[in-house]
């Protein structure tokens, strides 16, 4: 029993599992799908507002490149000397610092001019840092010197990095003057995002090679470490973040390994629940100018959905998880309850075979079990093999008078138990066959052992029926001829009249004596009157019918009972008789004759009024000279 | 300068029980470079001493004197006129150590500037940027300057305070004013733009790490000034941050020269915009 439920128990864990992962998939599924959603709102609006800034930037470089005034001091820059240069780099300053004010408030941090040889022309955010080499950290830049083309995407700089606008500046023959460059404010992306999508936070995080270890050593420390992964920085950092941000940064760690998501590069969005909020981060995954991903935009969100497809599905497992824990227990009721039957049912099984008799457990239709007595009795070795064979012990009742068997079943009676239940307990006798073909006569025993089965038994009562029927038959034959006497008569007589009368036959009295028999004993004595007597039966029993019944009335008198259809097949059987007798010899008396009186029994008389009418047709058949039949 | 200090502070509190100083930084700097420049000694002192630092982030030098005079700040990092002009109203604080210069003086100066293509026209008021009030280089050494190089007097002409040395030197450079006043190695800075240096003022003591008499006893003080003097230069670059410079002692001694005895205008004379 503890094995099995070992084994269901463990079948129970297996089952919680694969419930609880199934559970767990269509959970992830749901949020999944509003992850991804968010993460393309996040890709979209990111993407709608660089667009928007291109055509901004785009803009201020017509203006730029229109100016004959700028376009001229560019031109002079190329050929001029050192201090030259730093006046008209003041003056271009001096030029376009409202530009420059006006792009600031467009959350524009950077307005760059670059050389035509690729170096630092003006700052506009820092203008006493010019001068040096760009080109070789900034492709963006030598796009421009090289090719002459314009550049847009995601750049590392010397003193920030950000998303850039970098446009090549041509003279009117075509001459490259150099370089203009229009940063985007991080801060704005994020910002703007926040305000588009509102968001809690956002962040942009970008590799350390990308940021810091790119940037001029003094303006290192305008860099900090992300807490979101060490091999990621994040510009301008404000100290006083968020506590929420960098709690939830912290629990997401502990639960997701988010430097190795961030090393697969691709757009990815974490779930999580804090504090009984639900939250998701969303990071959007940026390439710079050579589509090499060099950072994240981070959007920090409130995810209250989150809350209730957690309920949702908690609510689920748990029903499910109560529904498997009642099946666990019915499956542990049901075991231990078989186990419980099986038990008493061994049991019983002993019990009963241990019992002479012949014991089967059935509900009637179904056999069950039977004990050794049972297999012993039919010659088989096991039960399986009688099943084989048959189906149920009844089929072994033979139909017999006095025995119970199948042909008795009464309508309405289910079974041939609840047949024999019905039936008083001393009726309940069947009659059975052994192995070998041997009667057996056996009294049912039938006692109810649960709702549905019975216990059966059978004792062998062989030996007292049969001397039950030895003392009838001593009882209602004559000892001397064997043959039945009155008593046999009297307890029988109205039995054969109702069997005749089913077969719609008439009961034929045939009363007849020996002639002058007083004269055989006073001659030869009583013992050969006794020989005549018993001779004399013998020749009648020998000239009827089976079914006819031979009964010594009293002295030299008998009668013959004979089923006939009318009273001449009667005369013609006691004719018959009557020349058996007169033919056959007897030992020392040689030969002697009958009279014989014949009446048909009518169903409104008495039968012994029947008796005394064949009685009185003998006294005419003597009176008429003896050895007649008189009807 | 901030380092020091912090360390200053935590060794005047080894064995004492963890202690927090209120700090006032410089007020014309924002807090987030404040906190840059002095986040290494910081976290050094409290790693090592467990001394935490309280930032206390004021608009101006009026409440630093507040501060001060109300006991709600143990230290400051002063440029040396705001400190003169709060010791003047305030004789419970002192300098005790003198942070260098990024170029490794002790001391520096002041100058005027202007954009060299730009031609003053002095028989005109001009306009002049200047950076705070309470600034060495802003009013007060802009006016002895104007007044020794060109006699004119600051307080017949144009002014206005664009808050920061860089802001008042870029203010020249848009053509916005004439002239700025400011720390000399800033103003070079902006060589490359074409500001040229038309005036220099004498050496000036620098900027101090300023205590409160009142919240921290003089034991205290003196222990700190010792063991901060102690460090070698080596030691000061290893800690890092503005200590890295160099340290040197200092006392209201060296403030004495200033004559603070002029009336600087809180604001500017001109509007602008």
């Amino acid at each position: 029993m503890k094995s099995k439920i070992g084994i269901v128990f463990l079948f129970f864990i297996v089952v919680v599992y694969l419930f609880n992962t199934y559970i767990q998939n269509l959970k992830q599924k749901d949020i999944d799908n509003i992850l991804t959603l968010k993460t393309e709102s996040l890709k979209v609006s990111t993407r709608a507002i660089l667009d928007t800034y291109y055509s901004v930037t785009k803009k201020f470089y017509f203006d730029i490149t229109h100016n004959d005034e700028i376009m001229e001091m560019l031109k002079r820059f190329k050929t001029s000397s050192e201090n030259e240069k730093k006046i008209l780099r003041g003056k271009l300053y001096r030029k376009l610092y409202k530009e420059y004010k006006l792009l600031q408030e467009l959350s524009v941090y950077q307005f760059h001019f670059h050389t035509f040889d690729g170096k630092s022309l003006l700052r506009f955010d820092q203008p006493y840092l010019n001068g040096d080499a760009l080109i070789d950290f900034r492709k963006s830049i030598k796009n421009a010197v090289i090719n002459h083309k314009e550049t847009i995407g995601l750049e590392a700089g010397r003193v920030y990095s950000g998303f850039r606008y970098v446009f090549p500046i041509l003279s009117k023959d075509k001459g490259y003057l150099g370089s203009v460059e229009f940063s985007i404010s991080f801060d704005a992306l994020k910002y703007k995002l926040i305000s588009n999508l509102n968001l809690i936070d956002a962040k942009f995080i970008i590799k350390k090679s990308e940021s810091y270890d790119k940037v001029f050593k003094h303006l290192r420390a305008l860099f900090s470490k992300s807490i979101i992964d060490d091999d990621y920085y994040i510009e301008r950092v404000s100290y006083k973040q968020k506590d929420i941000f960098i709690k939830i940064i912290k629990e997401l760690k502990k639960q997701y390994n988010i430097k190795k998501l961030l090393s697969q590069q691709k757009n990815f969005s974490l779930p999580i629940i804090y504090d009984g909020n639900g939250y998701s981060l969303t990071f959007l995954d940026m390439k710079n100018t050579s589509g090499e991903s060099i950072g994240y935009i981070v959007a920090f969100d409130e995810f209250e959905r989150l809350l209730d497809i957690n309920k949702k599905y908690s609510f689920l497992f748990e029903i499910g998880i109560l529904i498997l824990m009642m099946l666990f227990a019915l499956i542990i009721v049901v075991l231990y309850q078989f186990d419980k039957l099986k038990s008493d049912t061994k049991k019983l099984q002993k019990l009963i075979d241990l019992q002479e008799s012949i014991v089967i457990l059935t509900d009637g239709n179904k056999f069950e079990y039977a004990n050794k007595s049972f297999l012993e009795f039919f010659g088989y070795e096991t039960f399986e093999e009688f099943l084989k064979e048959h189906n149920c012990i009844c089929e072994y009742f033979e139909d017999k008078d006095d025995f119970f068997s199948l042909d008795k079943i009464k309508q309405g009676e289910k079974n041939w138990i609840e047949s024999l239940l019905n039936i008083p307990l001393k009726q309940r006798v069947v009659y059975i066959k052994d192995k070998d073909g041997i009667a057996h006569m056996f009294n049912v025993n039938i006692s109810k052992y649960d709702n549905e089965t019975y216990i059966v038994s059978f004792n062998d009562i062989s030996d007292t029926i049969r001397e039950k029927y030895q003392l009838q038959k001593q009882v209602v034959k004559d000892k001397l001829t064997d043959v039945y006497n009155r008593s046999y008569f009297e307890s029988n007589i109205h039995k054969l009249i109702k069997f005749y009368k089913s077969e719609d036959l008439k009961l034929g009295i045939i009363f007849f004596d020996i002639d002058f028999f007083k004269s055989v004993n006073d001659t030869y004595g009583h013992d050969v009157g006794d020989y005549v007597l018993k001779t004399l039966a013998d020749i009648v029993k020998n000239n009827i019918r089976k079914t006819d019944k031979l009964i010594r009335w009293g002295g030299e008198e008998f009668i013959v009972i004979a089923s006939v259809n009318n009273l001449e097949e009667l005369y013609i059987l006691a004719e018959h008789l009557r020349n058996k007798v007169q033919d056959f010899r007897f030992d020392k008396v040689e030969k002697i004759t009958c009279s014989f009186g014949l009446a048909i029994h009518k169903d409104d008389i008495d039968i012994y009024k029947t008796v005394k009418l064949a009685d009185k047709n003998l006294y005419m058949a003597k009176q008429s000279g003896r050895n007649k039949v008189i009807s | 300068m901030y380092k020091l200090f912090l360390i200053l502070i935590l060794f005047l509190t080894l064995n004492a029980k963890e202690i927090t100083y209120r700090f006032a930084p410089l007020p014309t700097k924002n807090i987030e470079q404040n906190i840059k420049e002095f986040l290494p000694i910081h976290v050094y002192m409290k790693e090592k001493y467990g001394i935490n630092i309280k930032y206390v982030k004021l608009k101006n030098y009026k409440d630093i004197l507040n501060g001060f005079k109300n006991n709600t700040i143990d230290i400051a990092y002063l440029g040396p006129l705001p400190f003169v002009t709060l010791y003047n109203e305030y004789k419970q604080i002192e300098p005790i150590l003198m942070i260098k210069q990024k170029n490794g003086n002790a001391k520096y100066r002041c100058v005027l500037a202007k954009f060299k293509v730009d031609n003053i026209d002095f028989s005109k008021k001009i306009k002049v940027a200047l950076t705070q009030p309470l600034s060495t280089c802003g009013y007060y050494m802009s006016s002895i300057l104007l007044k020794k190089k060109f006699n004119k007097d600051l307080k017949d002409e144009y002014y206005n305070y664009e808050m920061s040395h860089t802001k008042a030197l870029i203010s020249v450079v848009e053509g916005r004013y004439d002239m700025a006043g400011a720390k000399e190695d800033i103003a070079k800075k902006f060589d490359s733009l074409g500001v040229e240096i038309i005036a220099y003022s004498d050496y000036l003591p620098g900027f101090s790490i300023v205590v409160n008499k009142n919240t921290i006893s003089k034991k205290q003080i003196r222990k700190l000034q010792k063991i901060f003097l102690n460090f070698t230069d080596e030691e000061l670059k290893k800690i890092g941050g503005i200590v890295s410079r160099g340290i040197v002692k200092t006392s209201v001694d060296d403030y004495k020269s200033l004559n603070i005895k002029m009336k600087i205008p809180q604001k500017g004379n001109i509007n602008e915009e």
